[in-house]
């Protein structure tokens, strides 16, 4: 486990500093270097071994009876597949990343790797265990990514806490004037992942439909204000990086930041829309998800901007420029289905699903595919970046177009009050495609797999 | 100084604005829903139910199924008016390691179960679906659940844990509301709404009303499925005179032959008018090669009227 360069250990307090540049110099592998490549590579575990769950569950709506044994059965194993791709791949590597990108951008270097050991084998039992007991059939009710029962979530609580304080030394410690923006949005990602899930399993507020209006705040605060505020503070990080340009203000910063806050909180209920939820929740709901576009708008001028600027293209760059586009469509996506008329047609259809992978995937997969690639200690070759990036974003697109033309068919069927089967066997084209689809990412996880691991085993 | 402890008051105001509406969009309206006292009246579940309620969370049902019908009128298909709060207020604390379920669903994979209990009222139905849906509905993508099932001297049987699952599915039948509460206005008036708004009934197209009433037994194409539900095509009481007994069948069920399952009442769980049924019987008696003289409606109300005074015909 040793390598001879390491990008992780140079401080970049300032983020101008091109990291390419530095990829000459040879420094040691310091303890934090290598838990932070350990956490990597079980995130990496727990990504093939989620999406091949997702496969698999991709291969059912085809061919339903390929096996009758319990705990592979639909209903079972599609929260497995989520909750492992959520927190055993994205939140377990946005956490190794930001223990890269906080200290680097706080000017500090941090010495010792056991809290980031000790996240990584909490969150790991949190997703071994929850996947066995989802296995079993023993899961919190059903609500989306709330499926693991309470004491299976508690190492994962704890994992989120210990980051939270470690990453909180490195800010105390700073030696840059102000706190870097990477930090607000990371730190603030923790503690708002804190409150949510703390919110989210506690019963004092879950009887009857309060059951529904705390499913709808966590779901979507754990995708906006935990893996995209994460994003998007080692975007803040890295783009500048990859390209050496600069955003564009520091005040536009505060602007998305802020706005992103109040915005985003109040989003939730757009998931029930016409349901029972209050109304009055409803259309604070719409009206959040139009204010929503104001921070993705600005924080994509501040950071569009960097790479306007740039001064060159590290590899990565490409990558982080996918991810952002993803952001800025994804998010106004999920503005315009917020709308009543867009709901009437997608809502319960599978254009959701394209939706949550264009996002989940676009932005949060495909910019840490990034991350992996701009700190990997020995630089990847443009053909394999090349490789990864077609599989993993053209298997994306191929997923999730199909998806979206059926799940428009398939509300249109319901709107004119078609027979049920008939948009079941109009899905079939489509749900054939989404395998296909489904394979190429599948195929682009093994390889940054074999990558990762051979790159980071590299003596 | 106050340079250095500027992450604390950047993070301390964060968690404030945060907390503060998360109170408003979230934990304020939940408690307020939590300490609801009224409860929708005939709704408490049975045990054996409620059993059924876990299987139905233990397998996931709800990663494929809303029980949930939006005031709006593309969804009347799944119930007769919008859901309202009042129907979840079932959903309490059964257990130390689960939150409440309203198991409302995100996903239409399948069809909404709000009211499958009386769309499909049958046992035998539900039981033949659940070890292998296609046996039933060919095109169905539905995974089959043979583990509830178990075979004893060559036949199959369903397990407790079986019986309690279609229990609790027929359960699911949305409940009348009580005196002084309205239904939501529904909302988005998209589905045949020209047709509604000028003639002010239910559809009476008689192949749609088959579709929805009868083809999940009979089948779409009328074959039935054997050993379980009889064929309409050739059935002498389909193409038949004898009026009144053909409409007792729709209206009130039947039970006549062993080696058939029990056909419910599926007329009466729906509330079918005399113009529905009528064209039910239309279409059977002219489709699938059929060609039958049309019944008048006439006909069919002497009928209806002759079951409501309890005269069973014959
Ligand atoms: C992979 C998604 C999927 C899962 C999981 C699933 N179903 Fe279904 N279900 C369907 C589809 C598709 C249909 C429509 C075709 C059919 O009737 O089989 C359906 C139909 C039904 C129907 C008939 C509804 C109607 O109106 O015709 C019932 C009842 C039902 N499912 C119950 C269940 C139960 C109970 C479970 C869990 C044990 C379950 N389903 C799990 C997809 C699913
Ligand atoms: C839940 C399943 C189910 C549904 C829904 C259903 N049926 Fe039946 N039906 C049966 C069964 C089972 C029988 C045979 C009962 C017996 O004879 O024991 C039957 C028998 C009949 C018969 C007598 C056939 C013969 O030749 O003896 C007619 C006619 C009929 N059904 C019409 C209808 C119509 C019209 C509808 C729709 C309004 C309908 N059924 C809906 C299950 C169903």
């Amino acid at each position: 486990m040793k390598s001879t360069e390491v990008e992780v250990d140079v401080i970049l307090p300032t983020a101008q500093r091109p990291v390419v540049k530095v990829e000459q110099q040879q420094p040691r592998v310091s303890d934090a270097d290598r838990a932070t490549r350990s956490a990597l590579i079980w995130a990496v575990v727990w990504l093939v071994v989620g999406t091949t769950v997702g496969e698999y569950l991709g291969i059912k709506f085809l061919q339903p009876d390929i096996d009758t044994i319990p705990w592979l059965s639909f209903g079972r194993l599609r929260p497995v597949h989520t909750n492992m791709v959520f927190w055993g791949w994205a939140s377990l590597a946005l956490i190794a990343v930001a223990h890269i990108v906080v200290p680097q951008q706080c000017g500090v270097r941090p010495q010792s790797g056991k809290a980031l050991r000790w996240i990584t084998g909490l969150i790991s039992t949190t997703v071994g265990v929850g996947s066995v007991v989802l296995a079993l059939g023993i899961n919190n009710s059903g609500g989306e990514y709330r499926e693991y029962v309470w004491p299976v979530m508690i190492p994962f609580a704890a994992a989120i806490l210990l980051s939270l304080r470690t990453l909180w030394s490195y800010v105390k410690a700073r030696t840059t004037s102000t706190i870097p923006v990477t930090a607000w949005y990371i730190l603030s990602a923790h503690i708002f992942l804190l409150t949510i899930v703390t919110v989210a399993y506690v019963p004092l507020w879950q009887g009857g439909i309060g059951e529904t209006i705390v499913q709808g705040y966590y779901m979507h605060q754990g995708v906006g204000m935990w893996f995209m505020m994460s994003m998007l503070g080692i975007y803040y990080a890295v783009i500048p990086q990859a390209t050496g340009g600069r955003i564009l203000s520091q005040r536009l910063s505060l602007v998305a930041f802020w706005t992103q806050i109040v915005c985003y909180t109040v989003i939730g209920t757009h998931h029930f829309v016409f349901s029972a939820i209050p109304w009055w929740l409803q259309m604070t709901a719409l009206v959040g998800s139009i204010g929503m576009i104001i921070p993705v708008l600005a924080g994509t001028i501040n950071l569009a901007v960097a790479f306007r600027t740039r001064q060159h293209w590290h590899p990565s760059a490409v990558l982080f420029l996918l991810s952002l586009v993803f952001y800025v469509t994804g998010s106004l996506q999920g503005t315009l289905e917020a709308f009543e008329y867009a709901n009437l047609v997608w809502h319960f259809t599978d254009y959701t699903v394209a939706h949550s992978h264009l996002t989940m995937y676009g932005i949060i997969t495909v910019g840490l595919f990034g991350t992996i690639v701009l700190y990997a200690p020995r630089r990847w070759t443009t053909r394999e970046r090349t490789i990864l990036t077609t599989l993993a974003v053209g298997g994306l697109l191929l997923y999730a177009v199909p998806l979206m033309v059926g799940g428009t068919l398939r509300g249109l069927s319901w709107l004119e009050g078609r027979p049920f089967m008939e948009s079941v066997t109009l899905m079939m084209p489509f749900w054939t495609w989404r395998a296909i689809g489904g394979t190429a990412m599948w195929i682009a996880h093994i390889y940054v797999f074999v990558i990762v691991l051979r790159r980071y085993r590299h003596a | 100084m106050l340079k250095r402890q500027q992450h604390i008051v950047l993070f301390v105001s964060v968690t404030v604005l945060f907390v503060a509406l998360t109170a408003v969009v979230a934990l304020l309206p939940a408690h307020h829903e939590t300490k609801r006292r009224d409860v929708m009246p005939n709704a408490q579940l049975t045990e054996e139910e409620l059993e059924g309620q876990q299987v139905y969370i233990a397998e996931g049902c709800v990663a494929c199924h809303t029980q949930q019908v939006r005031n709006i009128d593309m969804d009347m298909v799944w119930g007769k008016r919008g859901s309202l709060p009042l129907d979840y207020t079932n959903a309490t604390i059964t257990s130390a390691l689960r939150n409440p379920a309203t198991l409302m669903g995100t996903e239409r994979t399948g069809p909404d179960l709000t009211d499958i209990g009386r769309r499909i009222p049958s046992e035998d139905w539900h039981y033949r679906h659940l070890y292998d849906p296609r046996s039933v509905v060919p095109q169905s993508i539905m995974p089959s659940y043979p583990w509830l099932f178990t075979s004893e001297n060559g036949t199959l049987r369903p397990t407790q844990q079986g019986r309690a699952l279609v229990a609790y599915l027929l359960s699911r039948k949305q409940r009348d509301l009580p005196d002084g509460i309205a239904a939501p206005e529904t909302r988005w008036k998209t589905r045949s709404s020209t047709s509604r708004e000028e003639s002010a009934t239910p559809t009476v197209s008689g192949a749609e009303l088959y579709a929805s009433y009868c083809a999940s037994c009979h089948q779409p194409n009328g074959a039935g499925v054997e050993g379980a539900f009889p064929p309409l095509i050739k059935s002498p009481i389909v193409l038949g005179n004898n009026i009144d007994t053909y409409v007792s069948i729709i209206m009130k069920g039947i039970d006549a032959n062993p080696s058939y399952a029990i056909m419910p009442p599926v007329g009466e769980l729906n509330g079918l008018t005399a113009e529905q049924v009528v064209a039910i019987m239309n279409h059977e008696r002219t489709s699938w090669g059929h060609s039958a003289p049309t019944v008048s409606i006439d006909d069919v109300r002497r009928a209806l009227k002759k079951l409501q005074s309890n005269q069973r015909p014959e």
